[in-house]
């Protein structure tokens, strides 16, 4: 049966992309008016949480903040990586090329960068434990791609296999 | 690949030709053509089956086995 024909299939494949969009806003909002924004909310005492306080640096606040901004930037930078992966992602389906190595390759780069942004968020948590979580959403994300990925893998593999069948 | 295929060589014998035989064993030519260039993965009993019948050979005649190379 052929899923793309079916109206809700194409639906959610567009919708998706429009997700994909409106994360990608979200993301050049947050390299603009990050700063401003994080500011205030750590003025306010909304990510001034406790930190490693073995590391002596960071008992001055100014310090603790460069660093919670350093990991800020740095994410959002990897986040657009995500974004042009899950972007291209989408447009192969749309396009039917589904079982392509490419897929996979767009996979992989997903995952290798929510790692990424795991471990700079883990750097980040001495600042400021808020981030500790957000490094295990990461994980978490990137865990479940890898797999994705490498069930899609095995699965071009047997279809090769399939093809090459008389 | 350690598995030969000599369709080729028992083409030749019976006379026919690659586009005969597709027909007359329901394949198509392309994959026909994809079992004598030793691209496939793997072959169907009923394939097999319907080759043998019509080159009148046995499975033996058709498939080789030759130890890969160290």
């Amino acid at each position: 049966m052929n899923t793309s024909s079916k109206p809700s299939y194409s639906v959610w494949l567009n919708l998706t992309l429009a997700a994909s969009g409106v994360f990608f806003i979200c993301c050049l909002l947050g390299d603009i008016f990050g700063y401003s924004f994080c500011k205030y909310c750590w003025d306010s005492g909304l990510f001034k949480n406790d930190y490693l306080r073995c590391l002596s640096f960071l008992k001055d606040e100014h310090i603790r903040f460069v660093v919670f901004m350093t990991c800020f930037y740095l994410s959002t930078g990897i986040t657009y990586l995500i974004i042009f992966g899950v972007v291209n992602l989408l447009r192969n389906i749309k396009k039917g090329v589904i079982f392509d190595k490419k897929n996979t390759f767009y996979m992989s780069l997903v995952s290798i960068c929510c790692f990424l942004i795991c471990l700079i968020c883990i750097i980040g948590s001495f600042a400021s434990y808020a981030l500790f979580f957000i490094s295990l959403i990461g994980l978490f994300v990137g865990l479940i791609v890898q797999c994705v990925r490498l069930v899609m893998d095995k699965a071009i593999d047997m279809r090769s296999e399939l093809d090459l069948t008389v | 690949m350690a598995i030969i295929v000599n369709l080729d060589v028992m083409m030749a014998k019976r006379k026919i030709s690659a586009g005969d035989l597709a027909a007359k064993i329901g394949i198509t030519p392309a994959n026909l053509s994809i079992l004598k260039n030793q691209k496939a993965k793997a072959v169907r009993f009923s394939t097999l089956n319907d080759i043998c019948q019509a080159l009148d050979c046995q499975p033996g005649d058709i498939l080789e086995y030759q130890p890969d190379e160290k």
